[in-house]
């Protein structure tokens, strides 16, 4: 899964610009959570949990070429995406190293070229953590990001990713000494969770969007503990 | 560091020259050996054989433009290293595309200049840091990035390099190729050699690499599992 943020004052433009990453990953059979801000202000932290941000410029109070450098000063890792009817930043634009820079009205095919480059850099990003998974049907390698859960029924353990489940015989342990934590977080004898998905936790409820799983009751105060110090760097 | 190759494309000799000017000044007060060659026009950068670590493009210039120039540079060659030094601010929407790192202004200031600088060596000291592997061909060399390689093919008694930036062709024989190449890449049949990294999935005798699907010999298909566990830490 990539995870984007978009920062545009204009709701409408917002809205457009969410539909139209939504439908441009789906055809490419790739998950993505989408969180918007109203303001350069709302928007905390230097954003290194974001594959990609999008930015538009002018906006009230602080402009997203002020929030653009503020993000560059700590997070080199991210990817950055202008969005604006703005031409006149573009020449400024080259000093935080965006993937694009892309004029509104957006075009459908001019979109298009900038989700494919998106998209190449998320990839490149996110390699490194890919992981390799036998399934009975061959093996497969895995985005370690696209993995919401893993839990096991029968000794089959199942991958619960964006786009499919995969199964594959073996223990729990085994997995989860491979898989890095954190994102990755034990929460009981037949379930990991990928941290980055859990939405919310009521009582021993978590909830992976959609989904909701228990937490051991021995499990819980570490698991609030991994959360807090995983949104928290 | 080896010395730097640098050409400069502009059509206006007073502007080429000061260019020039910032780049030797640069290079001095930072010990950096590196070579300046000018051209006038994109014809005659196009018709050099040599081949350079870093570009600066005037965007206005009769005939082919800076822009129109890049493009076509970029259709052959993902690693060299882009910078736009024009009057026309007009254009630096369009250069994002052709992953120009920067896009200089005239007149150039000199504090600027030296930032842009900074950019062009660190990026060709990384540029530099990557593995290439040089591709002969009816259609002249190529410098490909290793990591660009997905896939090469074996086909009627020529190689095809499939790549992030498409086909190539190219003379050759696999066999020698995979020695080149060697690690993390795997020879998947008499006609296939494989980047371990775009192998997304193996599925009997079928394996994916990027968008499309290979057939692996049946005695190697043990071996290429053994091979991505290693590469990729598998379960």
């Amino acid at each position: 899964m990539f995870k984007f943020a978009i920062v545009e004052d204009n709701e409408a433009d917002a809205q457009t610009l969410e539909n139209n990453l939504k439908e441009s990953l789906k055809a490419m059979n790739v998950g993505c959570t989408v969180e918007k801000f109203g303001n350069a202000e709302s928007f905390r932290g230097d954003g290194r949990e974001y594959d990609v941000i999008f930015l538009d410029i002018e906006m009230p109070g602080m402009n997203g070429m002020a929030l653009a450098e503020k993000i560059r000063a700590a997070n080199s890792e991210s990817g950055i995406v202008f969005v604006t009817n703005m031409i006149r930043y573009a020449v400024q634009g080259y000093a935080v190293a965006p993937i694009d820079y892309i004029v509104k009205p957006i075009e459908r095919y001019d979109f298009g070229i900038t989700m494919k480059r998106v998209l190449d850099f998320c990839t490149r990003k996110n390699d490194l953590d890919s992981i390799l998974v036998k399934t009975g049907q061959g093996v497969r390698k895995v985005c370690c990001n696209q993995i919401r859960y893993i839990d096991v029924t029968l000794h089959h353990i199942i991958f619960h990713t964006d786009t499919e489940d995969l199964d594959m015989w073996g223990t729990l342990g085994d997995v989860e000494e491979k898989l890095p934590n954190p994102p990755f977080f034990r929460l009981s004898s037949s379930c990991i969770v990928n941290l980055s998905y859990v939405k919310n936790i009521k009582g021993y409820d978590v909830d992976v969007g959609g989904t909701v799983l228990r937490v051991a009751r021995s499990k819980k105060r570490a698991l609030l503990a991994a959360l807090a110090e995983y949104y928290g760097r | 560091m080896e010395k730097i190759k640098i050409a400069i494309v502009e059509d206006n000799a007073e502007d080429s020259l000061v260019t020039r000017k910032y780049i030797e000044g640069y290079c001095l007060s930072h010990k950096i050996n590196a070579t300046v060659d000018d051209y006038s026009t994109a014809f005659a950068y196009l018709d050099s054989v040599q081949r350079y670590d870093a570009l600066f493009l005037d965007i206005e210039m009769p005939h082919i433009d800076g822009m129109e120039l890049a493009v076509e540079i970029r259709k052959h060659d993902s690693r060299v290293v882009i910078v736009f030094v024009t009057n026309m601010a007009r254009y630096a929407v369009n250069g994002y595309r052709v992953d120009a790192i920067d896009y200089v202004l005239k007149p150039i200031s000199g504090f600027d200049f030296f930032l842009t600088m900074d950019k062009v060596i660190n990026s060709v000291e990384r540029i530099r840091g990557e593995k290439t592997y040089v591709v002969k061909s009816r259609d002249g060399v190529t410098t490909l990035s290793v990591s660009d390689i997905r896939y090469i093919e074996s086909l009627n008694h020529h190689l095809v390099f499939h790549t992030a930036l498409g086909e190539r062709e190219a003379y050759g024989y696999l066999k020698a190729v995979e020695s080149e190449l060697g690690d993390g890449f795997f020879r998947a049949s008499s006609c296939y050699l494989v980047n371990l990294a775009y192998v997304k999935a193996v599925n009997g005798c079928d394996i994916t690499v990027g968008d499309n699907v290979l057939k692996i010999s049946r005695g190697k298909k043990r071996e290429l599992i053994e091979r991505l566990t290693d590469y990729y830490g598998g379960m």
